[in-house]
């Protein structure tokens, strides 16, 4: 299996404070990967750095491409449009997306915006939170790339919405693509990961596969991550 | 990785936006004022083409803020950020759209004067006519007032994207520094940067005022023809040391705003 | 469907699929949902459900006809042995409980053979008392 995404010895310290320190992470192909952590634990760091948002030390290849130019165009972050003055429409923001990435395919935006149900005449400012996810995650998937990275795409979001949202991404992910979802509250997408990545104390605690949480401890995910805030695993036996 | 023209045309979409809207202000402020003028009943066929001549000056300053905030703005947004392209190639698409953008809205501005000086020809005429008189008096140059008038619009562009890259310069270092400092210092760092990017951008624009007012009359006045272009060089070479500096710190420091 | 977060994915997957086979909710030779619509069906990823396949493939109860997609077994002998599986996978869990209650072999049966008596004197005594 071909690795999508690979990280060496990644440190990032932002005023004087280390928040991630060599780091070392390797990505397959193909997959639906849960990064979990508490807030504040670096999950959104090592997504900006992997896209470049964030300037750490360390090395990161994307697709086989390490410079960040060359890596930006084999990931789709979950950006959340604050880019644009907020009188702009829902059309107005795909039509920036079409025109400035060429790996943008409009039909799949189309079919996921029906999907979600998502008005294009509408203004940002007018987009309730659940739909403006609704709205960044379709044109974050519509993007026919290698690693799809969704920040927190869940927060503050209702059941139905999310309910949608968990479909979409299992419905139009390209099957060699890679998906990285970061979440703080993980039972709502357990079902559907393939592996987890749990970031903790600066670096990567974990890095396992979700069935290969409930074949060997017999445990629920959520009680496999919370065992690990809870300063030590003592749910191994019963 | 996304084509140059791409990215131009989604960037300055944006940017000629805001002055479609700053014109459509001005044309408002003008239709008032002219009523106005009708109520008070000194209108004539020139009033629009004076409260043209009068509101101008507004969109031209409040265009520069306005795209100088796009500007920055983009530096630090991953909407634009996340594009992939090179950074050198984004802060050329960036500041060409910016700059686009502008020279937009000298055209705007251009046509709209023409278009009521047109109006209040019959007013505006001898006026005009005086003011041939008076430059031909007064002016060695005056056999071409035309290029007396470009070499003043090249010397004003070059002068906008020099406060451009300079006032990139000051965001830029203030917010590579900013992630690389303890909180309580940034404070203290930014505020000597702006300090002291103040005091250099003052010397510099009242070194360059002093250029202006000194190629003006050189223009004008016809002494050493070569002299003039020095200080136009001058302010080159600053654009493109700055450039280089800003293009450095956007690769190696500068972060988006987060998430 | 909602799943229990403790026992893997693509064992709960195939359990679900041998209910709708054993139930006739899934007839012999009838043709599978497409991987991926099972995966959206189910809120599932999609190399979840294909383990889940590929061990029913391997194991015979669902065959795979390529380019066409995957078909429940028609042999029916297979999937009488999948009904004999799942029943004595079931029995077994419940004669483990009881054998750990310290019930022998006998006192077993004979408190299954009551219990299902009793179970259905109780829906009379229900009717009943309504």
């Amino acid at each position: 299996m071909t690795k999508v995404l690979t990280i060496k010895d990644l440190t990032y310290k932002q005023n004087r404070k280390t928040i991630l320190s060599s780091v070392a992470l390797e990505l397959d192909s193909g997959k639906i990967v849960g990064l979990l952590g508490e807030n504040g634990a670096g999950k959104t760091t090592l997504m900006r750095l992997i896209t470049g948002s964030a300037k750490g030390k360390g090395q990161i290849t994307v697709s086989g491409e390490a410079e960040t130019a060359k890596r930006k165009a084999h990931v789709s972050f979950s950006e959340q449009l604050h880019g644009f003055s907020t009188g702009y429409k829902v059309e107005q923001v795909v039509k920036f997306y079409q025109t400035v990435y060429p790996d943008f395919d409009l039909s799949r935006y189309q079919a996921m915006a029906e999907f979600l149900q998502i008005d294009g005449t509408k203004k940002l400012a007018a987009l309730s939170k659940g739909m403006k996810e609704k709205v960044v995650i379709a044109l974050t998937l519509a993007r026919q790339t290698d690693l799809y990275l969704l920040d927190e795409p869940f927060s503050g979001i209702d059941s139905m919405s999310r309910k949608r949202i968990i479909s979409s991404i299992l419905q139009w992910k390209p099957d060699a693509a890679t998906i990285l979802i970061s979440d703080h509250y993980v039972t709502e997408i357990a079902p559907i990961l393939d592996e987890i990545v749990i970031v903790k104390d600066q670096g990567i605690a974990v890095h396992t596969g979700a069935d290969t949480i409930r074949d060997e401890k017999g445990l629920e995910i959520e009680d496999y991550y919370e065992s690990f805030y809870a300063g030590g695993d003592n749910h191994d036996e019963i | 990785m996304t084509k140059f023209s791409n990215l131009f045309k989604a960037m300055s979409g944006s940017k000629f936006r805001s002055i479609h809207q700053l014109m459509l202000l001005e044309l408002a402020a003008v239709v008032i004022s002219s009523v106005w003028s009708l109520v008070r009943g000194d209108f004539s066929s020139a009033t629009l083409f004076y409260s043209v001549m009068g509101w101008s000056i507004i969109p031209y300053l409040v265009s520069f803020v306005l795209l100088s905030v796009r500007n920055e703005q983009a530096f630090t947004r991953d909407t634009f950020r996340l594009v992939p392209m090179k950074d050198s190639v984004f802060y050329a698409v960036n500041l060409l759209s910016t700059f686009v953008s502008f020279l937009y809205l000298l055209v705007l501005q251009a046509v709209l004067m023409l278009v009521t000086a047109l109006i209040g020809w019959s007013t505006l005429s001898p006026i005009y006519d005086d003011m041939q008189m008076n430059i031909q008096q007064f002016s060695r140059f005056g056999t071409n007032p035309v290029g007396a008038c470009l070499g003043m619009l090249a010397v004003m562009l070059v002068i906008y994207l020099l406060a451009w890259s300079t006032v990139s310069l000051v965001h830029l270092i203030t917010s590579a520094a900013s992630s690389y400092l303890p909180r309580a210092r940034q404070r203290l760092v930014n505020g000597i940067v702006y300090v002291v990017m103040i005091l250099l951008t003052f010397r510099v624009v009242s070194f360059l005022m002093g250029q202006v007012a000194w190629i003006s009359t050189s223009l004008m006045g016809n002494t050493t023809v070569n002299s003039w272009w020095v200080g136009l060089l001058v302010m080159v070479i600053i654009i493109v040391v700055e450039t280089v500096a800003n293009i450095f710190l956007l690769s190696k420091w500068v972060e988006t705003a987060a998430n | 469907m909602k799943f229990d977060d403790k026992i893997p994915i693509y064992y709960q997957i195939k359990t679900y699929l041998y209910h709708a086979m054993l139930t006739g909710k899934l007839q012999p030779g009838a043709q599978l949902p497409a991987v991926r619509q099972l995966a959206v069906d189910l809120t599932v990823n999609v190399n979840t459900v294909q383990r889940a396949l590929a061990e029913m493939i391997t194991e015979g109860t669902i065959v795979s006809q390529r380019g066409k997609g995957n078909f429940v077994t028609e042999d029916q002998a297979r999937l009488a042995q999948l009904k004999e599986t799942l029943v004595m996978s079931q029995l077994a869990q419940v004669y483990r409980q009881l054998h750990a209650l310290n019930l022998s072999d006998t006192e077993i049966v004979a408190s299954l053979q009551r219990y299902i008596e009793h179970r259905e004197g109780q829906v009379d005594d229900k009717s009943i008392n309504d």
